[in-house]
């Protein structure tokens, strides 16, 4: 376990590298609940959907965060660091643990002055709740980061990557419970909407701090959120772990 | 002025434009998906009384943006020459510096222009044949935003050799340029937020997506100093552009 807190520490350590990206992400969140979420919320016939809304764009920036910061491992890799961490004397599986876990606290963190302003704006600041969202949300930050480093792992292609990343946060923060709610979507979308990780996370975060908005989703119980999001995170995981040694021993990244 | 050389340089960006062939594709789905999933899941929950059909409201505005997210993205191109010292070369080419200057907004907004040509073939498949006066007045403004965001593109990237500084005010332009506009709601909607108004009133992206819904018989003509507006911030924009631009290659 000590390489994989070594590179939890490295990876927390790098909080600062980022504070022009954060900011520019922070300016997005502001701009789409002030802006965006204030008018949709004269415009459509969802009621309370500003606050259905504060949830969902927290939800989305989150993933947005981790895919950005796991997505660092290529340019790590592109840069040879790559060759020194598998040279350090730690099992693989710590590896894909302390860059999971690691990326994951890192956006987690980032992450944090957005969703206290969430809380603040829907009057639920309490120990429970912040404790509540605060685990969810480090669950599914580490299933996506764990996602991230298997696919970059698998492809080991900035140009592949890139594309797939691009294309994947378009159309799973669109196709997700983030913006309207699962009843609001025509029947084709709402089972992949359902598999989608933002939903499953977007939904329990309202279940949380605002169950009244969570009870008009007509959305599976909360219990299977948090099911779905353990689940997530384990599999992601021990995917990441298998494909990881296939895929880099005796080769290094090329 | 030789127009041979701005038209050269102008080409030799357009042939550039494949080598970022992945960021475009990242850009197509995130077009695609507001189109296709986004604006189709909202047609079922906004006010009809405000908007009668959400589709057909998106699809001009998402046109509107596709062009210029397009035609801004010379900017990132002339962030990475500058940062390697490739302008040097590009001084060194037997031109002018103005020709130089023209042919690069010119390339940006060819770029803009292809990229938007099936986003309005698209446009007519929804929407029906539309007005060709209006459509046409429509084509221009196109034209106008293009070459006043590939300038602001390219201005934003002289501003600063700092790839973080640079990414995060293109970053912050772009989300003013997107939500602060007509693209997702209605004029009448943003009536009671009068800072969102007034930037909105006079953003370009706002015009030409009136512009081109008014020309399928939606919603109404933008004003006459929303459409005045529109040649004088181009001009204003490309100039700053290339002020801009031709400083940072002096340095």
């Amino acid at each position: 376990m000590r390489g994989a807190l070594f590179l939890i520490g490295r990876e927390l350590s790098k909080t600062r590298r980022y504070k022009f990206f954060i900011a520019m992400r922070f300016t997005w969140f502001a701009i789409q609940v002030a802006v965006f979420g204030a008018v949709m919320s004269r415009i459509v016939t969802i009621p309370k959907f500003y606050e259905f809304y504060l949830v969902g764009v927290y939800s989305s920036i989150l993933f947005t965060l981790s895919v950005f910061i796991s997505y660092e491992i290529l340019e790590e890799a592109e840069d040879g660091l790559f060759e020194y961490f598998l040279s350090l004397p730690m099992g693989r599986w710590e590896f894909v643990l302390g860059r999971s876990v690691g990326c994951a606290i890192s956006s987690l963190a980032y992450t944090i002055p957005m969703l206290l302003l969430v809380l603040l704006l829907l009057g639920n600041i309490t120990p429970f709740s912040i404790a509540l969202s605060l685990f969810s949300s480090l669950l599914f930050a580490i299933g996506i980061s764990g996602i991230v480093i298997t696919f970059v792992s698998l492809v080991k292609s900035s140009d592949v990557s890139d594309i797939v990343f691009g294309a994947v946060d378009a159309i799973l923060v669109r196709l997700s419970t983030a913006m309207y709610p699962l009843s609001a979507m025509p029947s084709y979308y709402r089972i992949p909407s359902v598999a989608n990780p933002i939903t499953q996370l977007a939904e329990f975060l309202r279940y949380v701090l605002s169950p009244d908005v969570f009870s008009y989703t007509y959305f599976e119980p909360p219990g299977s959120a948090v099911a779905f999001l353990i689940g997530f995170s384990i599999s992601a995981f021990m995917i990441g772990m298998l494909v990881f040694e296939r895929k880099v021993e005796g080769g290094g990244w090329r | 002025m030789e127009v041979s050389q701005i038209i050269k340089v102008a080409v030799r960006d357009l042939n550039r434009m494949w080598k970022y062939r992945w960021w475009l594709a990242g850009l197509v789905a995130m077009n695609l998906s507001d189109l296709f999933i986004m604006a189709t899941i909202f047609n079922g929950v906004v006010n009809r009384a405000l908007i009668p059909d959400y589709i057909k409201f998106v699809a001009p505005g998402i046109t509107a943006i596709a062009i210029f997210a397009s035609s801004f993205s010379i900017g990132r191109e002339v962030m990475v020459e500058i940062r390697r010292d490739v302008h040097h070369y590009l001084l060194s080419l037997p031109m002018r510096r103005y020709e130089l200057l023209l042919g690069r907004a010119l390339g940006g907004t060819i770029r803009g222009l292809v990229y938007a040509i099936p986003f309005l073939i698209l446009l007519i498949a929804i929407e029906g044949l539309p007005n060709v006066e209006i459509f046409s007045v429509a084509l221009i403004s196109l034209i106008l935003l293009a070459f006043s965001m590939s300038s602001l593109g390219i201005a934003l990237s002289s501003i600063s050799r700092q790839m973080d500084v640079q990414a995060t005010v293109r970053s912050l332009l772009y989300f003013v340029l997107f939500f602060f506009s007509t693209v997702f709601y209605p004029s009448r909607a943003i009536s009671q937020f009068s800072s969102i108004r007034l930037i909105s009133h006079y953003n370009p992206v706002s015009v030409v997506a009136d512009l081109l819904r008014a020309s399928f018989g939606e919603g109404v003509m933008p004003a006459t100093d929303q459409l005045i507006s529109l040649p004088i911030l181009s001009f204003l924009m490309s100039v700053a552009g290339m002020l801009l631009y031709m400083k940072a290659m002096a340095k």
